[in-house]
């Protein structure tokens, strides 16, 4: 039986008709993004080089901090939820920096300097030498011992008073209402034909 | 016979020497079991010689990986601000540039939205075209790495 089409609110192209203007599918009216003002903080401002040479000292500094944001941006999965997480971690990163150039500025750059010059990728086992200068500069200035090798690379646990987020399609608390019953344990059942249920 | 002009070559008195057929086995210098034993020795020992160096490149690895892995929140956080500009510069963009056309909705097709079972306000990452929409054509194709070849 013959339907008629519905009626679309936007012109239907024929084969080959270009489109007036290039399809557009980004953030509507709806959301909510934040303003520039929001957004413009004061940023690190360091290569690549002395971010990684001063990594293990800093990581250990604001270690909560960055536990806490990337926490908070894998359960939100959501970067404007997290932005004020993100500019805490952004300010003791500051803060962490300023210590050093206060105290240890020539041997951090020393430090970067071996890093970026005697390997491609920033091989820190080229530089021992530097690096033991400024991990003791560090230790007796700021306290901060250098963790060991593998530390960042380990898992962790993160204590956090944020609550968790809903997960999309999950209803609160993780029980959906029509779960199935399981079998009573004494639920009779027939000799099993093989032997045993273990795989059939 | 004679005044033919040539001797016939023939065998030497008594016939030749009998014919070399014998097998004749090389000296042999190590049994089965020594050469077994050799055999393992020296893969065990190369094992264990491959194992220690292979121990310290994943020890420069791990090392390299978790300096990484610690300024990933500072670097992530700096591009979140930046990425959020963006998305918003882009809407705007959008808004600016479809201002002319009837019934057009930013961020629909006119007002068919993208995703329908999700609220107004669900985030999602935009596409990478989408993202370089009002960019140069350039930026897109150096950043997902085909400008050599277009």
């Amino acid at each position: 039986m013959y339907q008629p089409r519905p009626v679309l609110s936007y012109p239907v192209l024929s084969v080959g008709q270009q489109p007036e203007q290039t399809k557009q599918y980004l953030f509507t009216k709806a959301h909510k993004l934040p303003t520039d003002e929001e957004l413009t903080v004061e940023e690190v401002n360091l290569s690549s080089v002395t971010l990684t040479a001063a990594a293990f000292q800093y990581g250990k500094y604001c270690e909560n901090y960055n536990n806490e944001f990337m926490l908070c941006r894998r359960e939100e999965k959501d970067p404007r939820k997290c932005l004020d997480e993100g500019k805490l971690v952004t300010s003791c990163a500051l803060e962490f920096f300023r210590k050093v150039k206060k105290s240890c500025s020539a041997e951090l750059a020393d430090y970067s300097y071996c890093l970026d010059k005697s390997s491609t990728n920033l091989d820190p086992s080229k530089c021992r030498r530097t690096q033991g200068v400024y991990d003791q500069c560090i230790l007796d200035n700021l306290g901060i011992e250098r963790p060991h090798f593998g530390y960042f690379s380990r898992a962790k646990v993160h204590h956090t008073e944020r609550p968790r987020p809903p997960v999309l399609g999950v209803p609160e608390g993780g029980e959906f209402p029509n779960k199935p019953d399981g079998l009573p344990d004494d639920f009779p059942m027939s000799k099993p034909a093989y032997g045993n249920r273990r795989f059939m | 016979m004679a005044g033919v002009g040539y001797k016939q070559d023939m065998p030497p008195a008594g016939g030749y020497r009998p014919m070399d057929w014998k097998r004749v086995p090389g000296r042999s210098y190590l049994g089965g079991i020594a050469s077994f034993a050799i055999f393992g020795v020296v893969t065990t020992g190369a094992w264990m010689l491959y194992y220690k160096g292979k121990r310290s490149i994943w020890g420069r690895e791990i090392e390299q990986r978790s300096a990484k892995l610690a300024i990933e929140p500072l670097l992530t956080a700096e591009r979140d601000r930046m990425y959020l500009k963006h998305v918003r510069k882009l809407r705007d963009e959008e808004e600016k540039l479809m201002a002319d056309v009837p019934g057009w909705q930013v961020g629909k097709l006119y007002d068919e939205p993208i995703f329908k079972t999700v609220g107004d306000d669900f985030w999602w990452d935009p596409q990478m075209n989408e993202f370089y929409l009002h960019n140069d054509l350039q930026h897109f194709k150096k950043r997902s790495y085909i400008h050599w070849i277009l």
